[in-house]
């Protein structure tokens, strides 16, 4: 009932185009005593006005032919934006950044520098750039994700990670969904231009917009149903004259993007290599094209593995599969999964369980993050032959150890460490935990719905 | 009132990104376009007013939020359609489509328990921000909510696909 009532609403809110309202011609009203309807009138054909006028005097001054003048190196750009002295946000944006789910080999990042930090109404909002540890130069965003109820909620995340050519690069500009609790069609736009710029503005299709307080040619700033095209432009004015570049990078779904030289991790700057191989279906690329995986949650499908399917924790969902892809360098196209479960452990450490082919087989992996941390890992990948009734591993909680084990309905886990005595995991949240103290070896123990108690082993992964 | 360049700028901005979410949550509540306009406007300049005394943007939009649904809820008023909310919708005027069945399903309801569906189904807020933004119990929330779904559920329309 809750999803058809709350469909119908939206369909209906969908219907009309909401009327255009102008911030000005409020405060001219709420200034106005005794309000007088030929205001608002008189306003509209002003602000008309002053915008032919404005378009005059400015249009022969924009030439997408005039050649822009030699940009300044994009890496010497000062820290913009109200939270540019942030010292403490600029240290977990760039913690974040390395504990993305980046190939490995990329990691870590060096001379990372933070170019804007601002608060929007889309949660804060941090722009670094920095090497890669194979020396390619890139540069990423990074956001609040106020869809989080959970104690993740004021992490910063990554929502795009690309290369940036230093040569050519004279701006930085983004177009991607606000993330919010609640259904809306808000974009939000980040815009870097060289210090010192002015009038910074976008265009999406037939719709212009400006940016209305940019910090020394920098803004981030959210914008209410911009249509979604992949052509847009942004423009500034600097040295006298004005530009325009179209954007470089528009996100067109919720997603995390990350664009990448598709064998990165394999072949150093420079080297020359052109070959693609390809075992099974496993593609291992030797060839400098530049690929994109564009990951959105994944819709939940029936799977042979009978785990639950709901969960308390599923906004990570992008980010483990892209993990996934890069443990497997394999291309999205040979790849299909989907989560079978999430949740949370008492002190909030999170779990999810997902599913999947991926070009080497059919495989479980279990991911873990806890809240302190800046972003969560693969534990456990196991590759699926037959019946998989629990998946264990060993997680990091915030002050402890954790045994993580999402099992099937009826089926009980009992967990060691060293010599100890055997303990009962709990079951909560759609998986069965037990608190450990990292000392000794961990062992486990499955005891089937019918009490078949089976061999102590290790968790998977270890 | 906040008359400076910077407090201009931020609420701006403020309207740009916001003004049509909020007309959006506005239509559902009042089942006219033209009212949620109107509300919208009357709301935002309410804002306007009290601008320099909200803090961190993050904040303002909770506050504008419920000064919106406070003054739905408080029996805003427009002139030109007045006492359409606790009423059927009525003919349209001729430059305007049909009612939806969805439209008149919500007109059909008083004004609290209206906002009570838009918050709960539309904003997917919990029972306790939907009486916090309301400035009721939740137990109100909860009364509010039962007698709107038992009336909806007694719609043709909404009986047969929405609520069983």
């Amino acid at each position: 009932m809750t999803d058809t009532l709350a469909h119908l609403l939206r369909r209906e809110a969908d219907r009309h185009e909401p009327p255009l309202i102008f911030g000005p011609a409020l405060r001219a009203r709420a200034q106005a005593r005794p309000r007088r309807r030929l205001l608002p009138i008189t306003l509209a054909v002003l602000a008309t006005a002053a915008a032919v006028i404005a378009g005059i005097i400015l249009l022969p001054a924009v030439s997408r032919d005039v050649p822009l003048p030699p940009a300044d190196q994009l890496t010497s750009w000062p820290t913009r934006g109200d939270l540019a002295t942030d010292a403490s946000l600029a240290l977990d944006a760039k913690q974040t950044w390395d504990a993305a789910p980046l190939v490995p080999a990329e990691l870590p990042h060096q001379d990372v520098q933070i170019l804007y930090a601002a608060s929007t109404l889309a949660g804060k909002v941090v722009v670094l750039t920095g090497r890669n540890a194979l020396g390619h130069q890139r540069w990423a965003i990074l956001n609040q994700d106020a869809t989080s109820t959970t104690p993740y909620r004021h992490r910063l995340r990554l929502v795009l990670d690309q290369p940036l050519d230093l040569r050519h690069a004279r701006q930085l500009s983004w177009q991607g969904w606000r993330p919010t609790p609640r259904p809306n069609k808000d974009r939000l736009f980040v815009l870097l231009t060289p210090p010192g710029s002015s009038t910074l503005g976008w265009k999406v299709g037939d719709v212009r917009g400006s940016f209305s307080s940019p910090d020394n040619g920098a803004a981030a700033e959210v914008f209410d149903t911009v249509s979604v095209e992949e052509r847009m432009s942004v423009s500034w004015r600097s040295s006298g004259k004005r530009h325009r570049e179209s954007a470089s990078e528009v996100s067109t779904g919720r997603s995390l993007t990350i664009q990448y030289l598709e064998d990165a991790d394999a072949r150093p700057e420079g080297a020359d290599s052109d070959a693609c191989s390809a075992a099974g279906d496993v593609v291992n690329c030797r060839v400098g094209v530049e690929g994109t995986i564009d990951v959105g949650p994944s819709a939940r499908e029936t799977l042979a593995q009978p785990y639950v399917t709901e969960g308390t924790w599923g906004e990570y969902a992008s980010e483990i599969e892209l993990a996934w892809l890069g443990s497997t360098k394999t291309r999205p196209s040979f790849w299909s999964g989907g989560p079978r479960w999430s949740g949370l452990l008492p002190d909030g450490t999170g779990g999810a369980l997902h599913h999947g082919t991926v070009g080497r087989g059919n495989e479980l992996v279990l991911y873990a993050d806890h809240p302190s941390g800046h972003g969560g890992r693969l534990f456990a990948i196991r590759p699926v032959t037959g019946r998989v009734p629990v998946l264990t591993a060993v997680v990091p909680g915030e002050e402890h150890p954790w045994l993580m084990a999402p099992a099937v309905t009826g089926w009980q886990v009992d967990v060691r460490e060293g010599s100890g005595k055997w303990i009962r995991a709990s079951e909560g949240d759609g998986v069965r935990y037990a608190p450990l103290t990292g000392r000794g070896k961990v062992q486990v123990r499955l005891i089937s719905p019918t009490g078949t108690v089976g061999k102590p082993s290790a968790p998977d992964g270890q | 009132m906040g008359g400076n360049a910077a407090h201009e700028a931020a609420f701006d901005a403020f309207v740009a990104a916001r003004g049509k979410a909020l007309w959006r949550t506005a239509y559902l509540m009042t089942a006219d376009r033209h009212l949620a306009e109107d509300l919208v406007q009357t709301t935002l300049i309410e804002v306007w007013r009290r601008w320099h005394r909200i803090g961190g943007m993050e904040h303002a939009e909770a506050y504008v939020r419920r000064v919106l649904v406070t003054t739905h809820v408080k029996g805003h008023r427009r002139r030109r359609v007045a006492e359409a909310y606790d009423q059927p919708i009525e003919v349209p005027a001729v430059d305007e489509a049909p009612p939806t069945d969805v439209q008149r399903a919500l007109a059909a309801l008083p004004r609290a328990q209206r906002a009570v569906i838009v918050l709960r189904y539309f904003e997917d807020r919990t029972e306790a921000q939907t009486a916090d933004l309301l400035g009721c119990s939740v137990g109100t929330v909860k009364s509010h909510h039962a007698r709107a779904i038992t009336r909806l559920r007694e719609l043709p329309f909404l009986a047969s696909e929405a609520l069983s």
